[in-house]
Formats: structure tokens, C-alpha cells, sequence
């Protein structure tokens, strides 16, 4: 084999690899940041399960097209909810996805991701990306009671304003700014789709010293062991959670 | 062969005389009364995209650029430092639609508060977007031993359709609108090597706009 036909088919394999190389989009998140948020804290204590999707989600797909897409939401979801909730309640534990023993909060809450959808320029001919990212949230009250169950359907979209911005930059920024929306629902609209609104802040009664408000009409309910127990454990100081206001 | 690039060379001359050429039109509408500009900050946002498509962010990086040089230069807050300032109240989703939206806004103490210290008075709302409504022509390029080329002629249209409207914080009214249309040809002839003749429509949109903001806010260099 002569120098030329090897430089030939080495060119061909650099050629080959670049074509490969160009079908392929992987986008892989890392954690951001949230500026302080100008909302009002809610003074109840949180407790916060993060489904192992909220850890881990990687979204692959292959379009018509014969491109490959592979978004990676890594730690950065749990961070979006850790960064927003941390700003909603004055405090917020984190308990393990299969934890039985959690201490006495105001509320728990779940949340899981359970979907992710992308378009592309290529689908929609526009320049922009646009990213979709579905999470689950419930709601529990302090009795272990739903209070809210609800998706949280977050959303961004970013363009590709010259050749210079390659599809990677422009769905990772789309993916941010998904992210960030996911964040902006949690921190003004908790309190209608969490299943807060209308119900008494106990930052009022705290503020004002006043009497805490009591219950409407209590729930009758058969006492099984495991609440009368509860209930012992709780003592009379029990008017300082949320059980009153909620 | 002489009669070939005589050819050639009168018609790049042709299309560098008439292509790429554009149209411009700017308007300001609904104007009010405005104050004397005393250095206070103003703010260039795009419209959401949830309301449509967004005005694309080297546009409006072109009017923030052009409004805060030159001579009589208008004091621009970067638009993400000042999203972060509001967070989370002015995020595509949660951004006032209306000037009608701020009162109840500015009600909310921290967020009045945090509006004073960012110290802006105006926000300016960009709206628009270039497109292309139609093009034409063939153009084909080839490469060989001996060397590559091009032969053909394409043309395209673009057309830059902005709207800024102004609104003033202090009075918590819209101060005024101006509306830039800019349209252009461009073409790309090709005889052996392509020879771009671009009308730069959306340069051409953000120069006049900004001019036309500049006047608007800073009272024709007042500051």
C-alpha cells in the first residue's frame, strides 16, 4: 500500500468519525445555583424525599432523523428542589427514599421526575431548542395524610442565534432554564397546587403572639396503637405544628 | 476567456451596486411627557417566550451595547443581573405581561424594595424577531484535484420586525413605543468564488431602535 491510498483511508476514517461524532448530542447538567428568591418563608418544618429519579435521570432518544440525544439531569434536579425549598420553609430535612422513621415535620413531600421531552430546530424548523421536564410532587400533612399530589411541568427554550452556537450550548441552556422554571412553579405556585392556600400561616399567630387557632371540627377516627402512641409521644406541646394551622 | 471575466467582473460590480441594499422604517408611538433624564438605570428585557417567540438575545445584546456607549449614553443594568435581582418575579414565566401588572407587583414590600436598590426606572420590552420570508436561486460548489469552485446565484430576503415598548417605573405607566422594520435582500453570486452581498437587516434594526431609545429616554442626549 502506497503512502497516498494510506493517507486516503485515514482521511476517510477521520472523515467517518467526524460524520459520527456530529449525530450525536450529549448533554450532561451540573448543579446550579438559585438567586435569593424574594418570597415569604413559610415557618413550617419540611421534610423532603428525593426519588432516586431526582438523582439519577438520563434521557436518551434517537430521532427519525438518525440523530442521538442524550440529556443527563444528574444531581441537578435534587439541587433545584434543595435550592427552592430550603427558600420556602424555614427548615427542610432530607430523609432517605425508603425512610420509615421520619421525625416529627409539618409537611413531607415527594419528588420524583417522571418524564423529560426536547424538540429540536430540526423538528419544529425554528433555530430554538425547547426542553420539557415533568416532575412528580406529593404532599403529605403532618398525620401522613395527601394533601397534593400534582405534576410540576417545567419548561425552557433557547435558540441558536448564529453559526457559532452549537445545538450542545443551546439544550444545555435550554435544560437550565427547564430547571430554573421547575424552580420558579415551586417558589409561586406551592401554595396553590402544594395545597397551602387558604389555610392559616402560623407566621401570623407567632408574629402577633396571639392565641394559636385550633382545629375546626376534629376527624373522628378509630385510635389504632401506633397514633395513640404518637400521640403520647407528642405531649400537649403539639399545638406548635402545623397540624393546627393546616 | 477575456470575454468570460469581463462577464464576471460586471456583474459583481451590478450586484455590489444594487444587492444588499435595505428599507428602514421606525416609528415611535404613544409617546408620553418624559422626565429630564437625571442618570437613572434602565433595563432591556425580551418578551417571554411564553408568549411567543423571543427576540433574540444578540439583538437585544446589540441595543443594551448600543444604548450604554457613545457620548450621550444611557446607564443599562445587564438584564440577567437585574432577573437575579427580582427573582422570582420576572422569569419568563412570572414576568408582568402588562404595565397594569406592576402595582400589584411593587405592593409585595421586598420586591418594591429590591426594585429602588437595583435602581432602574425604565424597562425597556423588546419584541420581534428577523426572519426570511423567501429566497431563491442555485448555487453549487465542487472540489477536485485541481482545485474547487463555485457556479450559481442565490438571493434571500430577510425581514426585522422589533417593537420596544417603554415603561416607566416612577410613574407606573407605559411611557411610549417604538416600533423599527427593516427589510433587505441579500444575495450570494458565484462564479468560481462566492461573493456575499448581505443586507444586515437586524445590525440596521438595532442601530435605529437604539437611536431612537437613546433620544426617547435620555431627551436627545440630555444626561
Amino acid at each position: 500500500m502506497n503512502v497516498q491510498a494510506l493517507t486516503a483511508r485515514l482521511l476517510a476514517l477521520v472523515a467517518i468519525a467526524i460524520a459520527l461524532q456530529g449525530c450525536a448530542t450529549s448533554v450532561r447538567m451540573k448543579p446550579t445555583e438559585l438567586p435569593d428568591a424574594l418570597v415569604d418563608q413559610w415557618p413550617l418544618t419540611a421534610a423532603v424525599r428525593y426519588d432516586e429519579s431526582l438523582v439519577n435521570f438520563v434521557y436518551e432518544e434517537k430521532l427519525a432523523s438518525g440523530e442521538r440525544y442524550s440529556i443527563d439531569l444528574g444531581p441537578a434536579s435534587q439541587q433545584m428542589f434543595r435550592a427552592a425549598l430550603g427558600q420556602m420553609f424555614e427548615t427542610v430535612i432530607e430523609v432517605e427514599p425508603d425512610a420509615t422513621n421520619i421525625p416529627p415535620v409539618d409537611l413531607l413531600i415527594d419528588a420524583s421526575v417522571a418524564a423529560l421531552e426536547f424538540v429540536t430546530p430540526s423538528q419544529t424548523v425554528t433555530k430554538d431548542y425547547a426542553v420539557w421536564i415533568k416532575f412528580n410532587v406529593r404532599v403529605f400533612d403532618n398525620t401522613g395524610k395527601v394533601q397534593a399530589e400534582y405534576p410540576l411541568s417545567a419548561y425552557g427554550k433557547s435558540g441558536r442565534n448564529n453559526f457559532m452556537t452549537n445545538g450542545e450550548a443551546s439544550l444545555r441552556q435550554a435544560t437550565e432554564l427547564a430547571l430554573r422554571d421547575g424552580a420558579v412553579l415551586l417558589l409561586t405556585r406551592f401554595d396553590v397546587d402544594g395545597g397551602l392556600r387558604g389555610r392559616q400561616l402560623p407566621k401570623v399567630a407567632r408574629v402577633a403572639n396571639a392565641p394559636l387557632p385550633t382545629p375546626a371540627v376534629p376527624v373522628a377516627t378509630e385510635p389504632t396503637p401506633e397514633s395513640a402512641a404518637k400521640e403520647d409521644s407528642n405531649g400537649s406541646d403539639e399545638t406548635d405544628t402545623a397540624e393546627n394551622y393546616l | 476567456m477575456t470575454g468570460q471575466r469581463l462577464l464576471t467582473h460586471l456583474t459583481v460590480a451590478a450586484l455590489l451596486a444594487v444587492g444588499g441594499c435595505s428599507t428602514s422604517q421606525t416609528n415611535v408611538l404613544n409617546a408620553q411627557q418624559m422626565p429630564d433624564y437625571d442618570g437613572e438605570s434602565v433595563v432591556v428585557l425580551a418578551r417571554s417566550y411564553h408568549t411567543g417567540n423571543q427576540t433574540e438575545s444578540n439583538f437585544t445584546d446589540c441595543v443594551v451595547n448600543a444604548l450604554g456607549n457613545g457620548s450621550n449614553r444611557i446607564n443599562v443594568m445587564q438584564s440577567g443581573q437585574f432577573i437575579d435581582a427580582m427573582f422570582p418575579w420576572f422569569e419568563p414565566r412570572t414576568a408582568p405581561n402588562d404595565i397594569g401588572d406592576m402595582p400589584d407587583l411593587l405592593a409585595n414590600d421586598r420586591v418594591a424594595k429590591r426594585m429602588r436598590d437595583t435602581g432602574v426606572r425604565y424597562v425597556v420590552w423588546l419584541d420581534g424577531n428577523t426572519e426570511r420570508p423567501g429566497g431563491g436561486g442555485s448555487l453549487s460548489c465542487a472540489a477536485g484535484p485541481g482545485g474547487a469552485g463555485c457556479f450559481g446565484f442565490a438571493w434571500w430576503e430577510n425581514d426585522s420586525d422589533y417593537d420596544a415598548a417603554v415603561w416607566d417605573l416612577e410613574g407606573q405607566k407605559e411611557a411610549g413605543n417604538i416600533e423599527t422594520r427593516v427589510n433587505g435582500t441579500s444575495y450570494l453570486p458565484a462564479i468560481v468564488v462566492p461573493i456575499p452581498i448581505i443586507a444586515r437587516t437586524r445590525a440596521t434594526a438595532c442601530k435605529d431602535l437604539a437611536a431612537q431609545l437613546r433620544d426617547f429616554i435620555g431627551n436627545a442626549g440630555g444626561a
